[in-house]
């Protein structure tokens, strides 16, 4: 990844995806980051290179799933990341799909109602998502996301989908790749779990630096869901004690909003790294049985 | 925390999608108009002390997000409120014909006695207007509910609906209609408290949830 020209004195106030930097951002922290991480991200870019060019297809092979671990170049996210989750296959599958839905006429308004309350609250802090910028992002999310509620109508529009289609139409900068990509995060790495998986998305997204959040990514796509679970656990316990301060549920929300950022997440190699290896082993066995003891219990209280 | 306050109240925000809620908070909270805002998702808080009748009393605002399918969600914080501001948008019917759906869960899953107050929010945008004051007025009046027209934008009346709510709620435990020490009132003594009365913890509005996923 580039790192777009900064003055000596102060970095760039938007970062390279079009996110406006907070006030209170530590310039000089990110710079000695980045420093060691352009290091780790030029090593990265090389052998990726290499991979790619011998493996004309991804399979999702053990070196696929370590190189995906340590992080994929920007260069060739989207790329990769349509072809672990399959999603590549889907549109090779069902050419002009996407186009069709956009076409169609049926059952649209309520739909289309729900999505347009939100497209100026989608990202108001990335510029490319200004109703004043050119071009605006906010026609392409739109698409994106109407098509997504024509096509899987059980799931329809739900918040925080919202910000997901707005991170892979950034990436992706293609309103169709953005579409199968949901499709595979919503259709089937995140099946019938949408709503409570949405928060937990959300606040990688919202909160977590942008690389950070593009490296959990990385491996959403290529492992599925469980690295969700590793991402929350592993960000729990290095603050144990700082949550159990709380004395109350809005302060115990504060310090999991607080918990998000700072230096432990910005440094997005040493944290994933720690994610694989803090919370141990994590298998989706142990996940899948959870989830249905959990369901059960839900569906008890009804 | 060093803050001295009478009373805590906790209060909810609730109403569907785009009405102004998490606005109407920031401006009561800031005094200004949130620009650019991303939409809430589950729930976001805001406290502020105020002085009522000559007393100070803590507002815990619980905010809440209005997609209608995070309402399962969101019903979980409704426990133990002891005021609730209910809103729509007076540019869009649909937010109004969803306020009997609102309501219901206030009382059922906050308390029978919860305090609510009910706001047509969006009071400058006038000539868009698709639901009148008279109508809303009547609504209001029908189900037993304080009602203003605010407007998170300018300020108007924002202010007046939290203390109005708060003024009903004192009012309320001096007439001994409602007791903040019964369990899940949503008030609490603070350390101010004119009693000595050491708050009995069991009388928080926190309880934990059974299971979080």
């Amino acid at each position: 990844m580039q790192p777009a020209e900064r003055s000596p004195a102060r970095g760039p106030r938007v970062d390279p995806y079009g996110f406006e930097r907070p006030e209170d951002f530590d310039y000089a922290a990110y710079e000695e980051f980045l420093s060691a991480y352009l290091v780790v991200l030029t090593r990265r870019a090389l052998k990726w290179s290499r991979l790619l060019q011998e493996n004309g297809g991804l399979n999702r092979t053990s070196t696929v799933k370590r190189y995906v671990r340590k992080g994929i170049p920007l260069e060739h996210r989207a790329h990769v990341w349509l072809a672990v989750s399959g999603a590549q296959a889907w549109m090779e599958r069902n050419p002009g799909y996407y186009q069709r839905l956009l076409q169609g006429e049926e059952g649209k308004s309520e739909l289309e109602e729900a999505i347009r309350t939100d497209l100026n609250r989608t990202f108001p802090d990335n510029v490319k998502f200004r109703k004043t910028a050119q071009p605006c992002l906010q026609k392409a999310l739109f698409n994106v996301l109407l098509a997504y509620g024509l096509h899987n109508r059980s799931v329809g529009y739900c918040q925080g989908m919202n910000f997901i289609a707005g991170y892979l139409i950034l990436i992706t900068k293609n309103e169709e790749e953005s579409f199968w990509l949901l499709d595979a995060l919503i259709g089937r790495i995140l099946p019938d779990y949408y709503s409570p998986a949405m928060l937990g998305l959300k606040m990688d997204q919202e909160v977590l630096a942008e690389l950070t959040v593009l490296r959990i990514w990385d491996c959403l796509f290529n492992e599925g869901s469980k690295i969700i679970f590793r991402v929350a656990l592993t960000l729990i316990k290095q603050h144990q004690a700082f949550i159990l301060e709380a004395t109350s549920v809005p302060d115990i929300c504060d310090k999991f909003k607080q918990i998000t950022s700072g230096s432990f997440v910005m440094e997005c190699h040493t944290f994933m790294q720690k994610v694989f290896s803090e919370p141990g082993s994590l298998s989706m066995t142990t996940i899948t049985r959870l989830r249905e003891n959990c369901r059960a219990a839900l569906l008890a209280q009804r | 925390m060093a803050e001295t306050y009478d009373f805590l109240f906790k209060f909810l925000v609730i109403g569907s999608a785009g009405t102004g809620k998490s606005c109407l908070l920031h401006q009561f909270i800031e005094n200004k108009f949130k620009q650019d805002s991303n939409h809430t998702i589950g729930v976001e808080f805001g406290s502020r002390v105020v002085n009522v009748g000559g007393k100070t009393v803590k507002l815990q605002i619980w905010d809440t997000a209005g997609q209608e399918r995070f309402r399962s969600v969101t019903r979980s914080y409704y426990r133990g409120a002891a005021g609730a501001l209910l809103v729509y948008d007076i540019t869009s019917r649909e937010t109004y014909n969803s306020l009997a759906a609102w309501l219901t869960d206030a009382r059922t899953l906050a308390s029978p006695n919860i305090v609510v107050i009910l706001c047509g929010n969006k009071k400058d945008l006038d000539p868009e207007r698709e639901v009148t004051f008279l109508e809303a007025s009547r609504f209001a009046q029908e189900n037993e509910l304080m009602f203003l027209e605010t407007s998170a934008l300018t300020g108007e009346n924002v202010e007046e609906a939290f203390l109005k709510c708060a003024r009903t709620i004192l009012n309320k435990i001096d007439s001994g209609e409602l007791d903040p020490e019964r369990m899940g009132s949503g008030i609490q003594y603070g350390d101010a408290s004119l009693r000595q009365l050491r708050q009995p913890r069991s009388a928080q509005a926190v309880t934990p949830q059974p299971c979080g996923c």
